[in-house]
């Protein structure tokens, strides 16, 4: 059956819709946009699609990615459209490939993510330079997620970083995190800590968390998801749909 | 959870296909919510546009059962909108309610303007036109709008009746004022097929209840439980064609992206044509990933072969609802189901794979004695036997029945609308005697709370000075009684009792043919004299046939509504 790597994005009030929804959110469209999906064998059949590593509730992004078999296979441009006009406001497709499916799932394929975070402080942007070099050298860092308490290795874990005042007391500050490892790290915790080591001027207050791309590598040149799987061409089969 | 509700659907679309109406929803919020909505000075708001509750020009409640009551008032206040009607002027929504709990509207008519009796699908544009009418006009007064809904059959005003009281508590009379109608009649959609199948329900992003592609088969049923308040307030019988069902299912899944289908009605396997309606589904869906569910199953074979088609690979677990332990008593209830049918339809359904059966019971129905307790018990072990022959050693480890129980709580315009309901103790007594009974390997027993069976029975044949008990819970800290988890019954007990009031003398006490029911006014087209007749046919064991396969049982409806049973199969 033919694969199709897709690449998706969810923002404004959809970004609170946990893993589950948004999976259901999607599937609903294709079956919306008349796109038929595989459906699995077994006990319970379930539709053949393999999403990426999942988005923390709240978080936003840019770049998120599924791989779906579908049935017939409708040319790139065609699924875009007809998904497009399916989808909640919120939920976005920005572009689609077919793929041989031999490089294996995006979960296992994910190495680091990108993330812009909009937040609020009331110094100077040294400081939080400074701050954030402070933190790389401290090597050490303990971070609670669900009860479960993690060190990582904050130079391993914090692959690269900018800071960007956006105007007044508001800054856009990116990082690019690891991921699938032991230094993975989720970028509220990176947030939080710059915020405690921070006090004397203030909280650092987040206001919006997006996941602006994702890569197979940690570094130098970076290869995001997309360009990481082959495309295939379908050829003449698209002239059927 | 609100959100599966078919009569809110329905309204929804009809409402929001006019030009010039918007309808909007509105859920209680849970209680960590409203917390935070009260905290923060949020009022209640709608779902679409975050409107303010307290602008809109009406606000209707579906009353779907007494549990809920607590929670209207509750989203009243926390709309910034007065409880009580008698405070609300012209300013504020008119506040309606419709939905099954409307047929005895007494509890909750010092709340709402008016009621819905029956059904609304054409009625609440006849309503809505009313009020536009007024609005554009420059109104007259609420009294005046009232007065001209009033007009309209099936809209009941309960500020245009006095009600009053014998000494010993009874209703002596109920008097229509300001030219009121002495009865109003439940409205009946004729012809179920000349409304709509809904084909744009909202999709939800989180997991709610029932959240499917839902077609009602037909509406009504005409089985003749006893006990069944909906065999009544939903008669006739009335089939949609097969072609409006498959077509709206085909428009529901384009619309939703849905991955099942459920076919509802009260008893979707009496629907005629349901076995090539099912077969029309599965050939066209199964394979599309698209499942199709029955909601409710009979208890007989020919159910259990349908589902047996439709549930090619998942098996979970098949429901049945004798609801009476010995023949003698299903036949006081008029379950038209012999014990040959339950083992055999139990029968089929372990050789056809499914390990689980889950069995609902009634306890409190009316002559009731220990030997049909013992028989829910000795009926149970019996359909444990059978799973045991039926199944092949592996599945025997997965073989479990699980016995559900429910306490009886009569309800208005049932032939049973005058009994005495058991008391907590007599419920509690009979819960115990089914715990220490009901055991064994494979065996499961479950209980609903009888306590909030009882607060539900006594406000279900409550009458107006309930209005005072049920505000007065609420402000004791009384919402979402139908949650376990919520409910407070000694709260409800204090409500009554710093009213003057027992909630024994609306529940636990046997009326008389005579006796005045609060809701005698409210006219279901079920003539007093059937639910008389059908009382005594109980207390000898008589059982009373289906009107739609055999004949008529007179119960009034067709000729008082002038509607018939509409039958395609």
């Amino acid at each position: 059956m033919p694969k199709i790597l897709i690449q998706y994005g969810k923002s404004g009030a959809l970004r609170y819709l946990s893993h589950l929804e948004l999976m259901r959110a999607l599937e609903r469209s294709f079956r919306r946009a008349n796109i038929r999906i595989q459906i699995g064998q077994g006990f319970n059949p379930r539709p053949r699609v393999s999403y990426g590593p999942a988005l923390p509730v709240g978080t936003g992004s840019l770049a998120e990615y599924m791989v779906v078999e579908v049935i017939d296979s409708v040319a790139e441009d065609n699924l875009l459209e007809k998904m497009v006009s399916v989808l909640p406001k919120g939920l976005n497709i920005y572009r689609a490939k077919y793929i041989e499916g031999k490089q294996g799932l995006i979960t296992s394929a994910v190495q680091s993510a990108a993330y812009r975070a909009k937040v609020k402080f009331g110094s100077d942007i040294e400081d939080v330079a400074a701050l954030i070099t402070r933190l790389r050298e401290e090597n050490r860092l303990s971070t609670r997620h669900k009860d479960k308490e993690k060190w990582v290795e904050t130079n391993k874990a914090i692959l690269d970083w900018q800071v960007k005042r956006k105007n007044g007391s508001i800054y856009d500050f990116y990082m690019l995190l690891s991921m699938n490892d032991q230094n993975s790290l989720r970028p509220e915790a990176v947030i939080n800590k710059l915020s405690e080591m921070f006090c004397q001027a203030g909280k650092i207050e987040l206001l919006e968390l997006c996941r602006i791309e994702q890569y197979v590598n940690r570094g130098n040149p970076l290869i995001n998801i997309y360009d990481f799987y082959e495309g295939v061409t379908m050829g003449s089969e698209f002239n059927k749909s | 959870m609100g959100l599966s509700n078919m009569g809110l659907q329905i309204l929804y679309e009809i409402l929001n296909d006019q030009d010039d109406i918007v309808a909007e929803r509105v859920y209680a919020p849970w209680i960590d919510m409203e917390a935070a909505m009260r905290e923060a000075g949020i009022p209640l708001f709608t779902l679409e546009t975050h409107s303010r509750v307290a602008d809109l020009d009406v606000l209707g409640f579906s009353l779907q059962h007494e549990l809920i009551y607590t929670n209207v008032l509750n989203m009243l206040d926390l709309a910034g909108i007065p409880i009580f009607a008698r405070d609300r002027d012209a300013s504020y929504p008119l506040v309606i309610a419709g939905g099954p709990g409307a047929v005895n509207p007494e509890p909750m008519a010092a709340f709402f303007d008016l009621f819905v009796i029956g059904e609304a699908e054409e009625l609440i544009v006849e309503l809505a036109d009313i009020i536009k009418d007024w609005k554009r006009t420059g109104g007259g007064g609420k009294q005046e709008l009232l007065r001209r809904l009033s007009a309209i059959p099936g809209i009941y005003v309960p500020s245009f009746y006095d009600v009053s009281y014998t000494d010993n508590g009874l209703v002596r009379e109920i008097k229509p004022n300001k030219g009121a109608r002495a009865t109003v009649r439940r409205r009946v959609i004729k012809d179920f097929n000349k409304i709509a199948v809904p084909t744009k329900p909202i999709v939800p992003f989180v997991d709610a209840v029932h959240d499917r592609c839902s077609v009602e088969v037909m509406r009504g049923c005409t089985r003749g439980c006893r006990f069944c308040q909906a065999g009544i307030i939903y008669r006739p019988v009335r089939e949609r064609t097969r072609e409006q069902i498959v077509s709206g299912i085909s428009q529901i899944l384009n619309n939703t992206g849905y991955e099942e289908i459920s076919l509802s009605s009260l008893s979707s396997t009496d629907y005629t044509l349901i076995e090539d309606t099912l077969k029309t589904l599965s050939d066209e869906y199964t394979e599309k990933g698209v499942s199709v569910s029955l909601p409710s199953l009979r208890v007989d074979a020919f159910s259990v072969q349908l589902v047996k088609e439709i549930a090619k690979v998942k098996k979970t677990g098949l429901t049945f609802a004798p609801e009476a332990g010995t023949q003698r008593l299903r036949d006081v209830v008029n379950k038209n189901v012999t014990e040959d049918d339950i083992l055999s339809t139990v029968r089929t359904a372990f050789e056809a794979g499914w390990q689980r059966i889950k069995l609902y019971f009634m306890i409190g129905l009316p002559t009731e004695t220990e030997e049909d307790l013992q028989g829910i018990a000795d009926l149970a072990k019996k359909i444990v036997d059978i799973g045991w022959q039926s199944l092949d050693r592996l599945a025997r480890n997965r073989l479990m029945v699980a016995v559900s129980v429910s306490a009886f709580a009569p309800k208005p315009h049932t032939p049973f609308q005058r009994v005495a309901q058991n008391t907590l103790e007599e419920f509690e007594r009979k819960q115990k005697f089914l715990g220490e009974n009901i055991r064994g390997r494979h065996l499961t027993f479950k209980w609903h709370d009888a306590k909030s069976a009882v607060i539900e029975g006594t406000i279900a044949r409550g009458d107006r000075r309930l209005a005072d008990v049920i505000y007065n819970a609420w402000r004791l800290g009384c919402k979402f009684d139908a949650w376990t988890s919520e409910f407070k019954y000694d709260m409800w007990v204090q409500a009554f009792s710093d009213m003057g009031l027992d909630p024994r003398f609306y529940a636990a006490r046997e009326r008389t043919f005579s006796e005045i029911l609060p809701w005698q006014h409210i006219d279901t087209g079920v003539t007093a004299e059937f639910l008389q007749d059908e009382y005594e046919r109980a207390l000898s064991s008589e059982t009373t046939e289906d009107c739609r396969f055999n004949v008529c049982s007179s119960c009034g409806v067709c000729t008082n509504l002038d509607v018939d049973n509409i039958l395609f199969g």
